[in-house]
């Protein structure tokens, strides 16, 4: 096929579906025909929405325990952490949503959400790990309250509980969102080198993760449940 | 606001004249007839979501392709995700566009160009469409002599591919809908 016919067919391209009027592109723009498909948007909100929850709860705690030097430094390192981690929470919410535009150049684009993949989600994921923990201790210690003062009654089930919310939490967080930047580093590598066998690649790479996932979630469940078994043989 | 109503209508407009270019972007990146309503109406709300950013100090086609690019290119990274997806042949290999179902040279063309890589199926799209280098350039964020060098390359991979593809005489039109 010469330039010339390629130009020509080119030509009737695009008009092979009737064209959209005009009422039924605005119907497109209705709100009720929206997607979302913003869930790391999502995540980031209810995120920072949780550790306000923690923040605030904290702050009430420092007032319940003002008589204990303790469990005030321990309620004053709950709200500093809870407010930092939310202050980078709104730092993230603001970046998804610059890199969610789409009006960019191709290259740029990529390259930042890459950007984002590699350097900013770990720290965040670190940190989303520990927010269900200082919301779950924010609650607890606001509601056992002694008389300004609170008690770990099985410290060594406490610390094994700890240790496997932080980590379940953490793993499972990091392995849901690794294929996707693998997927992303590939995608560039493309634009600048068009090596595709290295998206082929990350087929393999989902499947392990999705074992490793699973992994992450039984031990959660795990420590979880030994903590259960634990407190009703205390009762 | 008083300017939303406005604003959409000067939105449905452009984009009523445009939506032949959405309409080929939604044919190379997507995988079928579904898919590609699917993409033309994703990448009509991603061009309304990103329309605030748009001052008209560069053209509408250039805001348009950016977009409508971004979205099937992110798209297709989704469309990996899915194991019942096949996925495409390398770009060296010049395998016939599918003799059993084509539907003209539209057709032929469209699944010629899908053979090759994303981002060249983005530049041979701009080429096609007229676009000059520096808008090609400035769509994809590549330098003009990048942009130029793979202009060349994916020209002669689409030439081969749609020499292969007259070569193939045993096409027989779709089946229609």
């Amino acid at each position: 096929m010469s330039d010339e016919m390629i130009r020509d067919a080119w030509s009737r391209a695009g008009a092979d579906a009737p064209p959209l009027s005009r009422a039924a592109l605005e119907e497109l723009l209705r709100p009720s025909a929206r997607r979302t498909g913003r869930s790391l948007e999502f995540l980031a909100i209810s995120y920072v929405a949780l550790l306000a929850a923690a923040a605030l709860l904290a702050a009430f705690n420092l007032y319940g325990y003002r008589g204990n030097p303790t469990m005030l430094a321990v309620e004053g390192g709950v709200l500093l952490l809870s407010a930092l981690f939310a202050g980078f929470g709104l730092r993230i919410l603001a970046e998804l949503r610059r890199i969610g535009r789409a009006d960019r150049p191709l290259a740029e684009a990529i390259g930042e959400r890459l950007a984002f993949y590699e350097r900013r989600i770990e720290p965040w994921l670190a940190m989303a790990a520990a927010t269900p923990w200082l919301l779950s201790f924010a609650i607890n210690s606001l509601i056992d309250n002694e008389r300004g003062t609170y008690r770990i009654n099985h410290p060594v089930e406490f610390g094994l509980l700890t240790a496997a919310m932080l980590i379940g939490m953490y793993v499972v967080l990091r392995l849901s969102l690794l294929p996707t930047a693998r997927e992303m580093r590939a995608i560039l590598h493309d634009l600048h080198a068009e090596v595709l066998d290295e998206t082929r690649g990350v087929e393999a790479i989902r499947r392990r993760s999705r074992a490793w996932t699973a992994v992450g979630v039984v031990v959660l469940a795990l420590g979880v449940l030994f903590g259960i078994l634990k407190w009703l043989g205390a009762g | 606001m008083r300017q939303e109503p406005e604003r959409q209508a000067r939105f449905v407009e452009l984009v009523h004249a445009h939506q032949g270019a959405i309409r080929k972007v939604a044919a190379l990146y997507a995988r079928d007839h579904a898919d590609r309503e699917d993409l033309f109406q994703e990448i009509v709300l991603q061009l309304w979501r990103s329309f605030d950013s748009f001052r008209g100090d560069a053209a509408f086609s250039t805001f348009l392709y950016r977009v409508a690019l971004n979205t099937a290119l992110m798209r297709l990274r989704r469309a990996y995700r899915r194991p019942e997806v096949a996925l495409e042949h390398p770009p060296d290999e010049l395998a016939a566009p599918e003799p059993s179902c084509v539907a003209g040279d539209v057709e032929r063309l469209y699944a010629a160009i899908r053979q090759l890589s994303p981002v060249d199926r983005a530049i041979v799209m701009l080429v096609l469409d007229e676009r000059s280098y520096e808008e090609i350039a400035a769509v994809a964020g590549l330098t003009r002599a990048n942009v130029s060098v793979r202009i060349v390359r994916a020209k002669d991979r689409l030439r081969r591919l749609m020499g292969v593809a007259e070569n193939a005489k045993e096409s027989k039109p779709c089946p229609t809908r």
